[in-house]
Formats: structure tokens, C-alpha cells, sequence
């Protein structure tokens, strides 16, 4: 099964924030660059489980 | 004749946003930049905000999903999971410290897999496990048995950091009845170990890190949400590595008619809110 349009997307997304954090670190190589800091979270766990619970 | 239920059985939740919100004062009916969902990161993106002062200063802040338990609502393949926490990792590889948010009272090993990996790629103090929603897991036992039971995670963990227990309630719209009655826990304590590490590594000025701890931000310092966009990803990945772009094919085919570097900053949306909006922040805790 194919991934659907919203987990394509979410993937583009933290490919797109990897490359800035890289351009980030990237520009410490320049002196003259901006004084910049990064601070991740990141959660142990996806959101809400979803269960379908059947009934019989 | 089988009846179905589909619905969410119970919420795995970290709380992040919130957290991100309550370090840095916003107040916490503004939506403008952080939301605060118990959906969140079952449907939304990874999301990056800054703090800018007047000398070009920038804490960045980058909230991103988290990639163990279930699949997010939505979610089809298995695959999914597996590639999300590549690239979640790739981009704790560039942070200068991460925080390391769970909301459960015992340790399994992903967990210990995970806090190993994250400190494998900077000093070892910088990556900060967080016992996020304190509230729900260590009531009921006396300061004694709390502070028993964080440091036995941090054994667990194998953390060289203490595990820093936080509760920030007031901050969901959803949670009808707390919402507006803001109560933080254990906040404080980790911001101030933030900055001091933020101090420690002097990656930012002194000046802007004393701000950030008094809270006493003034017109010149912003608050920016960055958002990202597939297009953003295609381009800039290109421009900067050649190798991860290569692993990026996908990005490359589904954006063909691929924006130029100069439209990587018309594809950038950003909302800003000057921070003597945050300011009042702290006067409404």
C-alpha cells in the first residue's frame, strides 16, 4: 500500500526542516554569520492511539 | 453483525508545544505561532520557531513528531514510521540540544535506544529527557518517592542528565476545564538549565540569554513560526547536500517543475509577534 498525501507530506516537511537546521550549522563556519541555536523536542511516542475495537 | 468502534482509546501525548510555550512565555491563548492540539503530530507537521533579538540573534526552537508506538491518524504504510524517525533523527543530529519528551512512568527501551543515539551526537549533557504532564504520573506519591522514581528513570535511561519532570496545564483549547488557568511545574528549573548550557556552549550572546531568563523581553526581540514547505525541502536540500538529496528523490520528482533558490524564501511563511506580546506572558502565570 502507497504512502497516502498527508504522510508524504509530513515527510517532505521534516526533510525541508533538516536541510534549514543544516544551513544553520552550515553559517557557523562564517564568523561574521549571526549568532543562531537550535533546541529539538522530540516525543518518545506519536500522537493518540487508534484502535477499532469490534464488537461481535 | 460486528459493530465498530473507531476512536482514540487513550493519548500517548508529550505535551511539547506547550512546554515550548511555557519557556519561552507565550501566552497561552496565542495560536498565532505555537498551537497547542492533543492532535497535533498525529496530524500536523514539524514546526520551527525562533526567538530573534536586535543583534540577529536566533534560539531556534523546532517541535517534531514523534516516531514510536503507533502509526499517526492517517497513517498507511509501516514504512511511514521507519522513514519519520530517520529524518526525525537527522535533525536531532543538528540541534544543539535536545529535549527528550515523554509522558510515561516507567522506561521501555526504545526509549533508552533513543536517548543513547541523541546523545551519541553532541555532548552528553545536551540531550535532556523530560517527564512531561507531570501531574497525571506523580501525584499521589510524597517528593520523596518522585524524586526516587526520576532518578531511577535516569538510571534507566542511562542518562547522564537528571530527568527534569514538568506539568504545564492551561495551554489546550481543548481541555475545557483548564484552559486559561495556566499552572507550570518544573519549568523554571528547565529553563534555566537550557540557558545555562545555551551560556556554557556561547552560541548566543550573554545579553540575549539574560533576557531570555528574566523574561524581560523588550520591542526588539521577535517570535517567529517558520513554516516548511515540500518545495522549501526539494530546493534547500539541494543547495546544501548533495548526499542527502540524493536520498530525496521523491521530494525531487513530486516538486519537477522545482522552485529556484531565490523562491525558497517566497515558499517560507512567517508570522511574526513582537515580544512585548510574550512579555505579558509571565504576567498571566
Amino acid at each position: 500500500m502507497g504512502m497516502v498525501a498527508a504522510e508524504r507530506e509530513e515527510l517532505k516537511q521534516c526533510r525541508a526542516l533538516v536541510a534549514k537546521l543544516y544551513d544553520i550549522r552550515k553559517s557557523r563556519e562564517n564568523p561574521s554569520a549571526r549568532k543562531e541555536a537550535i533546541i529539538c523536542l522530540v516525543g518518545a511516542t506519536s500522537g493518540a492511539l487508534n484502535l477499532s475495537v469490534c464488537l461481535l | 453483525m460486528p459493530v465498530v468502534i473507531d476512536g482514540v482509546f487513550f493519548f500517548s501525548l508529550a505535551g511539547k508545544s506547550a512546554l515550548i510555550k511555557a519557556l519561552v512565555r507565550i501566552p497561552y491563548d496565542d495560536d498565532s505561532t505555537v498551537t497547542v492540539s492533543r492532535k497535533a503530530h498525529t496530524t500536523l507537521f514539524p514546526s520551527m520557531h525562533k526567538v530573534e533579538d536586535d543583534v540577529d540573534s536566533v534560539l531556534h526552537f523546532c517541535d517534531l513528531p514523534g516516531t514510536h508506538g503507533v502509526m499517526p491518524s492517517g497513517a498507511t504504510t509501516p514504512q511511514f514510521l521507519e522513514d519519520l524517525k530517520s529524518m526525525v533523527n537527522d535533525c536531532c543530529a543538528h540541534a544543539d540540544i535536545v529535549l527528550y519528551c515523554f509522558s510515561h512512568n516507567a522506561v521501555l527501551d526504545y526509549m533508552r535506544d533513543d536517548i543513547r543515539e541523541m546523545a551519541a551526537a553532541r555532548p552528553p549533557e545536551n540531550t535532556v529527557p523530560v517527564l512531561t504532564k507531570s501531574d497525571i504520573h506523580l501525584r499521589g506519591y510524597s517528593a520523596k518517592k518522585n524524586d526516587e522514581l526520576l532518578l531511577k528513570m535516569q538510571r534507566d535511561l542511562n542518562s547522564p542528565v537528571k530527568v527534569f519532570s514538568t506539568s504545564v496545564l492551561g495551554y489546550d483549547p481543548e481541555d475545557e476545564a483548564n484552559y486559561g488557568n495556566v499552572r507550570q511545574e518544573g519549568v523554571v528549573e528547565l529553563r534555566e538549565y537550557l540557558l545555562r548550557r545555551l551560556n556554557e556552549m556561547r552560541l548566543l550572546p550573554p545579553s540575549f540569554i539574560e533576557r531570555l531568563r528574566s523574561g524581560e523581553y523588550n520591542n526588539s526581540i521577535m517570535w517567529t513560526t517558520v513554516s516548511l514547505t515540500g518545495a522549501a525541502a526539494a530546493t534547500a536540500l539541494v543547495a546544501t547536500n548533495p548526499v542527502a538529496a540524493s536520498s530525496a528523490l521523491a521530494v525531487l520528482t513530486n516538486y519537477v517543475a522545482a522552485p529556484t533558490a531565490a523562491g525558497l524564501g517566497a515558499v517560507l511563511t512567517a508570522t511574526t509577534i513582537i515580544a512585548s506580546t510574550l512579555f505579558r506572558a509571565s504576567t498571566r502565570r
